[in-house]
């Protein structure tokens, strides 16, 4: 055994390492099987000076995250979205060039904006064909500068710095209006199977943007009463799309969005995960001092008393 | 009558410095990771990757990183590797003593020569062949300026690049020395009347800026624009510098660590909030 990872001996014990610290080292002459795997966050040098030995090193400051020989240090501060392909992203239209447009998701501009070319949109009335100039002449009338999109990570392109280029060819990803965009840190948002998420009895519809951007909107109701039958799925799509637009939104369900978005914001003050659970039960738990206490208000939920108060059991 | 003291001495009888420091003494140093929220609204320019403020003693400066993002012009872009800009800032109160003199940063040949030394070290530091055809901005505010300006902007940069999570090689650290011509004595980290001391030698005040990876024991950077006598000397400050730089470094760890430990209980929900965070 050549291998000595003297930082994860146990397992239980999140080892903190900052950058320039020496998780492992291995001497290369010997079996190959012996020898550790380079992950993200960590680099390999060989010094030159004690034969062959290699040495692994923290290039970032985290914890230590071992799978096998595979040795990665996930950073403390994930500020830089890194994307993966299939995760759902929330940002906003900044240019509309020549057959594709450009993307903010970056909520700190720490990274390359990303790329929605004309091909990964679906024409209005869904058809499929071929992209023609006609289209790409009316591409701001379909998405316009300042537009807000959730869409989909469709490339991750490694040799141009990692910046993404992305993709709404589903009925899931389109402009989004009528509803409040949040910003947390991106490492707050926890990856899992769906991101479209009907939270408070199904009146709202949040979507968790990998990127760190939440938007929430009132549920889409499905009773379109200017439904026909000749109408094809892409048609009912856009009917809903227009119809969310434009309907008003009544007091009791701006209330909630309100609260929830207030919720999600003592979340990011204290930095604490965002997920559905913890937000609904801050939600909760709001409500509930609102009854009993008559002080927290939704405006006043975020004075720090409040926050501090409202979260506390996410904190032992 | 050669004891005499004079107020320019740079050591005093008690072998201590003007502001109470033993020759092998820094000042001071206090890091602060993350003052520039990460998160902003869409119109405002006020967000970074990652922020710090360093202050060594009087001396005072804030970094934000910003990157990677894609470059300004085409022409740029480096196929291989990440292009690093530093600018760096002085803010018009910052100079103390009687240096009070309005200099336009973007003229000002002082600072150019500063954001060139600053953008070789942190080109050295990161790993910038992981960002192909992107930028990595650093931007550098002078605070408060009492001598040793460009190891606390170095030192802020440094502290902002772990902030912000961009691969690094190692902590950059620095810390600058100087000699005392008199005593023949070794001075660290000096301030601004030491600096630019010139009493007891004909060539002005040795004052010797470093910047090093500590833990590969790398020189980064060494400017010196004093006449030194002989090697044996040059060595001798070089080497309390570096030995600085070791302080520097432990200090920085030390403020990195318990960030990182307080936002990662946090996070998954242990710890007690800190008090910034409160601030809504």
């Amino acid at each position: 055994m050549t291998t000595t990872t003297p930082s994860s001996s146990s397992l239980s014990i999140a080892h903190l390492v900052i950058p320039g610290q020496v998780i492992a080292t291995s001497s290369s002459n010997n079996n190959k099987s012996d020898r550790f795997l380079r992950g993200h966050g960590t680099y390999v040098e060989s010094s030159s000076n004690k034969g062959n030995e290699e040495r692994l090193i923290s290039s970032v400051c985290g914890i230590i995250h071992r799978v096998n020989k595979l040795i990665t240090v996930i950073p403390y501060n994930e500020s830089i979205y890194k994307g993966n392909v299939g995760d759902l992203v929330i940002g906003r239209i900044s240019s509309v060039s020549s057959s594709r447009w450009t993307v903010i998701i970056s909520n700190s501009s720490c990274m390359k904006d990303a790329q929605l070319p004309l091909s990964g949109v679906h024409l209005p009335g869904g058809v499929q064909r071929l992209r023609t100039k006609q289209d790409s002449l009316n591409m701001s009338t379909f998405l316009n500068i300042g537009d807000l999109i959730c869409s989909e990570v469709h490339k991750v392109q490694q040799n141009d710095g990692g910046s993404l280029s992305l993709h709404t060819r589903s009925h899931k990803y389109t402009k989004l209006e009528n509803g409040i965009l949040v910003k947390v840190p991106s490492c707050l948002i926890a990856r899992r199977k769906s991101h479209i998420l009907s939270m408070i009895n199904n009146k709202i519809d949040v979507l968790w943007g990998v990127n760190g951007n939440i938007w929430l909107q009132r549920a889409n109701t499905t009773s379109s009463a200017s439904a026909s039958a000749s109408d094809t799925i892409a048609d009912l799509q856009e009917k809903m799309r227009l119809e969310h637009s434009t309907t008003p939104i009544s007091l009791e369900i701006r209330c909630i969005l309100a609260r929830l978005r207030n919720s999600i914001e003592c979340l990011r003050i204290v930095h604490t995960m965002c997920t559905p659970e913890n937000t609904e039960s801050v939600y909760c738990k709001s409500l509930q001092l609102e009854t009993t206490m008559h002080t927290t208000q939704i405006a006043n939920m975020l004075l720090p008393e409040n926050i501090i108060l409202l979260t506390n059991e996410f904190r032992s | 009558m050669g004891s005499s003291i004079r107020r320019t001495d740079l050591l005093a009888l008690s072998n201590l410095r003007n502001d109470g420091r033993k020759p092998d003494e820094i000042r001071r140093m206090r890091v602060q990771l993350g003052p520039v929220s990460n998160i902003g609204t869409d119109n405002s320019s006020e967000t970074a990757g990652g922020s710090a403020l360093v202050e060594m003693g009087l001396t005072c400066a804030m970094a934000t990183v910003r990157g990677p993002i894609a470059c300004i012009r085409r022409s740029d872009e480096l196929p291989t590797q990440a292009i690093v800009d530093v600018i760096i800032k002085s803010v018009p109160f910052a100079s103390s003593g009687g240096d009070r003199r309005i200099t336009n940063p973007n003229s000002d040949r002082r600072f150019i020569e500063m954001s060139h030394l600053i953008k070789r070290s942190l080109e050295a530091t990161l790993l910038l062949q992981l960002f192909p055809k992107s930028r990595i901005q650093v931007t550098i505010v002078i605070l408060a300026d009492d001598g040793g300006r460009l190891c606390c902007a170095i030192n802020a940069a440094s502290a902002a690049l772990i902030d912000s999570g961009l691969p690094i090689k190692d902590i950059l650290c620095a810390c600058s020395a100087g000699i005392n011509i008199s005593s023949d004595t070794t001075l660290i980290d000096l301030n601004r009347q030491e600096e630019s001391s010139s009493h007891g030698s004909k060539s002005g005040a040795v004052h010797l800026p470093c910047a090093m990876l500590p833990q590969r024991g790398t020189l980064v950077l060494s400017q010196c624009e004093a006449r030194i006598s002989n090697f044996q000397t040059l060595d001798r400050v070089l080497e309390a510098a570096m030995a600085g730089c070791r302080v520097v470094f432990d200090i920085i760890q030390a403020a990195v660590r318990e960030r990182a430990s307080a936002l990662m209980q946090l996070r998954n929900g242990q710890g007690t909030v800190i008090d910034s965070f409160a601030v809504a």
